[in-house]
């Protein structure tokens, strides 16, 4: 299979998963990008082994986590410039974000979930990510992931159980509010 | 309804939020996106191995050396006394060369009595 045709077949996969990672469309676009420069320059390293979409998962997971830590050093940076008055303060709010393929009367809910899904530790996100954006089964999470099966069962029980919490504290607040 | 049954019924509906979601698709001309990138990153790649030749011990220390030695021998050379014979020829036939004298009309026409 020609570079261009795993392209066309994986395009949508790999900035899905970025996206669903790092939550913003011009990043996962970029992270795609570098994804497929990968893909092309090291082609020679991919084992057969293993499946080509298993390969690109782990890349794209890679690349958008390290995405992720790299944004939140530069946060981090930001706000020790601005306790120390040398820049202006850069205030922290975190952007909505809207999944494109959110039904449209869903957008608000899922707004809110993502948000949520942003303050889990990496693993459990990746693990929720692949399961509910992307429809991977446990079985193939736990290749991607390589880990085993119960290991990912574990995963998705913990990040829904911490979703859970985050979900009720966030209305509680804001239910409280209104 | 208590708070606790609304909090839960929001919490379950965005749960439910993602259950149809649809995969999103990347954008447009992602292909010459990745072309111009990977120009790009040859370009570097070039300017890499460039770096990293120039930066080997094995190259660098010997052209140091080399440039260290040009320079010294050019010093050496500029600095050096030449000798004086030479020096005195040298000015006497230039300023034998540029020697400056007109002769005027009153050189000629008014000779002193």
């Amino acid at each position: 299979m020609g570079f261009v045709a795993v392209m066309d077949l994986y395009q949508n996969m790999v900035y899905n998963t970025a996206l669903g990672i790092v939550q913003n469309e011009t990043d996962a676009d970029d992270i795609t990008q570098e994804v497929f420069v990968q893909v092309y320059l090291s082609i020679g390293s991919f084992k057969s082994d293993s499946k080509l979409s298993t390969w690109l998962y782990r890349i794209t997971i890679s690349k958008a986590l390290d995405h992720n830590k790299k944004r939140n050093r530069k946060k981090r940076g930001g706000l020790l410039k601005s306790l120390f008055g040398n820049a202006e303060i850069e205030k922290y709010s975190p952007v909505e974000f809207n999944h494109p393929g959110v039904q449209l009367e869903q957008k608000e809910r899922a707004s809110e979930l993502f948000a949520a899904l942003n303050q889990l530790p990496d693993k459990q996100k990746v693990a929720f990510i692949l399961h509910k954006l992307e429809g991977q089964s446990h079985q193939e999470i736990a290749e991607i992931m390589n880990k085993s099966l119960y290991a990912v069962e574990a995963l998705m029980g913990r990040a829904k159980a911490n979703l859970k919490i985050r979900l009720q504290d966030y209305y509680n607040k804001n239910l409280s509010d209104q | 309804m208590d708070k606790k049954e609304s909090i839960n019924q929001f919490v379950e509906a965005a749960f439910n939020s993602i259950e149809h979601i649809e995969r999103a698709a990347a954008k447009p001309f992602l292909l010459s996106r990745i072309n111009g990138r990977l120009l790009s990153e040859r370009g570097n790649r070039w300017w890499e191995t460039a770096s990293l030749f120039i930066g080997k011990p094995s190259f660098a220390i010997p052209g140091i050396a080399i440039l260290l030695f040009v320079n010294l021998t050019t010093i050496a050379f500029y600095t050096s006394e030449p000798s004086s014979a030479v020096s005195e020829q040298s000015v006497q036939v230039s300023s034998d060369e540029f020697y400056y004298s007109i002769a005027s009309i009153y050189d000629n026409e008014n000779p002193e009595p």
